[in-house]
């Protein structure tokens, strides 16, 4: 092959264009350089597009607070604190709507999390590669169940296997023991804060599940194998080795299912049985924040109730944002993108 | 030395690198060129170099010499990260191509690239390289079907696509998705093309036509060629730079670096000692 | 028992009550979609699609409901898709510096996470307050903030599998940056975003909490988007929680209209999300 400056030598490439076309009249330059008013709009409407998610996230926090305000002028910090609900005498305080707020996570919590952990830790160490995908797919199905299918399904099929069962078994035996008794005595209504903490976790589940697993698969193989490769077990392993590893993701996993668990609102209004009263039994009906809102916004008839509500909103509002914020970053920081 | 030349033994039949010309134009040229991807660590450290015109330059090296970096810079590919700074001159037609006034897109119409993976667009075979040619210029149907084809053509492809144009292009083999993005690049008229290792993930004989190729458009285009293989640089550049560790350590017709090279650095390196 | 048997076995417990919490996950979704469609299949009946929600005792169905469900998330998302996907765009390819894009990613995942309660007294305040009354517009309001951050962050992750190789090729020609999201990168993640749109539409397609005071409710067809629109949510939560039966039974249909579309749509996103790769 010749490689002369002859540009005739490399006709032979076509029939129907003679090479020397393509290249013919290079010189004839295409549009006139100038400001790129395309690029600039086309930037300019997607940064606002996004400026927009961080407007709404403030926007939601100020007309909340803007709402509130009535509330807290007239029941000054202690609205937080007061146990009091009377919207006969148009008294409001939020302790015990905040009281059932933690009581039922934290009980969703101690449900879901050894469950989730056994979940991802079938999933990585002892599922068989051709079921993983399947099993995974339909625990995070669960995930997409709307949550009013919860309450439902909470109500009419939990509520009454708890109250004609578990609860009974727990007031007789747990109930029986010193100190901790008194969160198992009472009568079994079926609905109440351990029916709603039952129905959270399941919540929560696929949720902590996903993240446990993904934080699961940051550890790097050499390290999993050279463990295995001391003659650890499976568990010891899991336990002296990935836990440790992921703790930080891990921790991340459980606050990002609590900061779920915490706003849930449809589910719990269903099964939380709405009363306004902190009772030491976790069998008792109670309310949570979402629940109040939910049963009473719209019968709310005056000004004061409404702010009151908007208040619990806020109030709502922070924790979660607080949780979800803190459980987003420690994600973040073990790796997981 | 007993041997001053071992690599001629490797090259098949006596393959000989195309003696320059000295006569050609220079088309690109680097003084005192320095970049930094930011912080204090100069990853080139003053280059001086020149690339004529339908001529071909081969940018050989070590692993982080600093040989795809300086082609990055010829279009300002290095521009897209924040961060990453180039100082000294580039001239391009006799224009610093450096300066803030430059117009990218006008730039990099000029000056094509072709990326040591092939990068077909999710899009037709057809649609790949009109995709090009509708950016810069605004032509009938007809005369851009003709332009497709004759990009085809150029890049050796058209008798192998000519009856699925409306294909993805991503169903095309390694190879052929490479000479795609060739056609795509000389589609759109440009002086100059950048190969970037263009057939370091490619099979013997894909490679053997891709150089084949470089050959046939060495003879309408100023070409530089980054690569790690040696042998294809002799057998495709007529220029030879070798780089390390961030400078320019010798530059000049293939044959002479790689049958007499000045530097003992480029030495051991074309004879293998390291690198 | 040995040292060894005994960590043996400890390791056996262990895995066989991971495999236990496996069963349980699997056994709850089974049981819900078997009561759904044990209670629900009964109640399905060509007059669901064409009677309006009834008073107590009479014969009707849930179109009206199903009708609102269909206008409001259809808006949402009308209005969210392109917005989202723009600022998922902004996110993933205009961001300036990464710490402004992680900044704003997070502040995303904040709003997406957040609860839809809060987003509902947050439109109350802010829409059906200053206009006056309830209306499917609040309520299509409420959702496209339920499914904006889905879309974003989605959007945002899927261009980020866009190899780099394929924006550099495109830049390497010359294009102008928005030509190269729109023809080259969009077009390589166009599955992804497609799933995130009809992840948002999963998401929202069950909401019931923000439109409880937004769009409330209407026992009647409405088609006028500046009055109250019913929804299958609302609906199904109202008639749940009555003491009626026929309205139980109208519910537990609607529950089971909206669990297998959702359901078909989520496995359908991942299908259409992971194709690709």
């Amino acid at each position: 092959m010749k490689t002369s400056d002859s540009s005739d030598d490399i006709a032979a490439d076509g029939p129907f264009v003679s090479p020397r076309e393509v290249v013919a009249d290079r010189p004839v330059r295409r549009r006139p350089a100038g400001p790129k008013y395309g690029d600039r709009l086309f930037i300019l409407l997607s940064r606002g597009a996004a400026s927009l998610v961080v407007v709404l996230l403030g926007g939601v926090l100020v007309a909340l607070a803007l709402g509130a305000l009535p509330a807290f002028r007239e029941f000054g910090p202690g609205f937080i604190w007061e146990d009091r609900w009377s919207p006969a005498k148009d008294v409001f305080g939020a302790a015990a709507p905040i009281y059932g707020t933690l009581v039922t996570s934290v009980i969703a919590m101690v449900i879901a999390v050894p469950l989730s952990f056994g979940i991802a830790i079938f999933l990585t160490e002892l599922c068989p590669a051709s079921l993983r995908r399947p099993i995974g797919i339909a625990i995070e199905l669960l995930a997409g169940i709307p949550s009013i299918i919860y309450g439902l399904w909470g109500f009419f099929v939990l509520a009454p296997i708890m109250q004609s069962t578990i609860q009974p078994v727990l007031i007789g035996t747990l109930g029986n023991l010193p100190g901790i008794g008194v969160l198992f005595k009472g009568a079994p209504y079926g609905v109440g804060m351990l029916t709603a903490g039952v129905v959270l976790a399941i919540m929560a589940l696929p949720f902590i599940t996903a993240v446990t697993r993904d934080v699961f698969a940051t550890v790097p193989a050499m390290l999993r194998e050279s463990a295995y490769g001391v003659g650890m077990t499976t568990w010891e392993v899991v336990r002296y080795i990935v836990i440790p590893y992921c703790r930080t993701g891990l921790v991340g996993g459980i606050m990002l299912g609590l900061g779920r668990a915490l706003g849930e609102t449809m589910a719990v209004t269903f099964v939380i049985g709405n009363s306004h009263r902190i009772a030491a039994s976790l069998m008792a009906p109670a309310t949570t924040i979402s629940a109040s809102i939910a049963n009473e916004f719209t019968e709310a008839t005056t000004p004061l109730y409404t702010a009151s509500l908007i208040a619990l909103g806020l109030i709502l509002s922070v924790i979660t944002f607080l949780v979800l914020g803190l459980a987003k970053w420690m994600i973040q920081r073990s790796g997981v993108h | 030395m007993t041997d001053t030349s071992p690599l001629k033994a490797k090259v098949p039949n006596g393959q000989r690198a195309a003696r320059p010309t000295l006569d050609k134009p220079t088309k690109i040229e680097a003084r005192d060129l320095r970049f930094s991807y930011g912080g204090d660590r100069e990853v080139l450290k003053g280059i001086d170099v020149v690339l004529r015109d339908r001529t071909v330059t081969a940018f050989i090296g070590p692993s982080g010499c600093g040989k795809s970096t300086l082609l990055r810079i010829f279009n300002r590919m290095f521009d897209l990260y924040p961060g990453q700074t180039a100082t000294g001159e580039v001239l391009f037609d006799g224009r610093n191509i450096l300066s803030k006034s430059e117009d990218l897109e006008e730039l990099r119409a000029r000056i094509g690239m072709v990326f040591q993976k092939p990068t077909p667009f999710p899009m037709s075979i057809y649609e790949n390289i009109a995709f090009g040619i509708r950016l810069h210029e605004k032509l009938s149907k007809a005369e851009q079907d003709h332009r497709v084809e004759a990009a085809l053509h150029k890049a050796a492809l058209w008798e192998e696509v000519k009856d699925k144009l409306h294909q993805s292009g991503l169903s095309l083999s390694g190879g052929q998705q490479q000479r795609l993005c060739i056609a795509r690049a000389i589609a759109i008229r440009p002086d100059v093309l950048l190969l970037d290792e263009p057939a370091s993930a490619l099979d013997p004989i894909s490679t053997a036509k891709i150089e084949e190729l470089i050959d046939e458009l060495r003879a309408d285009y100023c070409i530089a060629i980054v690569t790690h293989n040696m042998q294809q640089a002799v057998r495709v550049s007529e220029y030879t730079a070798f780089m390390y560790l961030g400078e320019l350590i010798e530059f000049g017709a293939t044959d002479d670096i790689f049958t007499h090279p000045q530097n003992p650095r480029t030495e051991a390196y074309v004879t293998g000692r390291f690198g | 028992m040995s040292l060894l048997s005994r960590r043996r076995w400890t390791s056996r417990i262990v895995m066989f009550l991971s495999m236990i919490a496996t069963a349980f996950g699997l056994l709850i979704l089974a049981a819900i979609l078997w009561t759904l469609l044990s209670r629900g299949i009964t109640a399905i009946s060509p007059e669901l699609f064409y009677l309006d929600t009834p008073p107590p005792g009479v014969a009707g169905g849930l179109a009206n409901a199903l009708y609102g469900s269909a206008v409001m998330t259809l808006l949402a998302l009308v209005i969210a898709a392109p917005l989202g996907v723009m600022a998922g765009t902004a996110l993933a390819e205009f961001a300036g510096t990464s710490r402004i894009a992680d900044a704003a990613g997070f502040l995303n995942d904040v709003l997406l996470s957040a609860p839809s309660i809060v987003i509902g007294l947050f439109v109350y305040t802010a829409m059906v307050v200053p206009m006056g009354h309830f209306s499917a517009w609040a309520g299509a309001a409420s959702l496209v903030i339920i499914a904006l951050p889905v879309i974003v962050r989605t959007t945002q992750d899927m261009l980020q599998l866009v190899p780099g190789t394929l924006r550099e090729a495109a830049v390497a020609l010359g294009t102008p940056r928005w030509r190269i999201v729109v023809s080259v990168i969009w077009r390589a993640a166009s599955n992804g975003l497609v799933t995130g749109i009809l992840l948002a539409y999963a998401r929202v397609a069950g909401e019931t909490a923000p439109l409880l005071f937004t769009a409330l409710s209407n026992q009647y067809w409405n088609s006028n988007l500046d009055a109250p629109m019913a929804s299958l949510p609302v609906v199904i939560f109202q008639f749940a929680m009555s003491p009626y039966d026929d309205w139980q039974r109208l519910a537990w249909a609607g529950a089971l209209i909206i669990t297998l579309t959702i359901l078909v749509i989520n496995i359908g996103a991942r299908a259409l999300g992971t194709s690709k790769h």
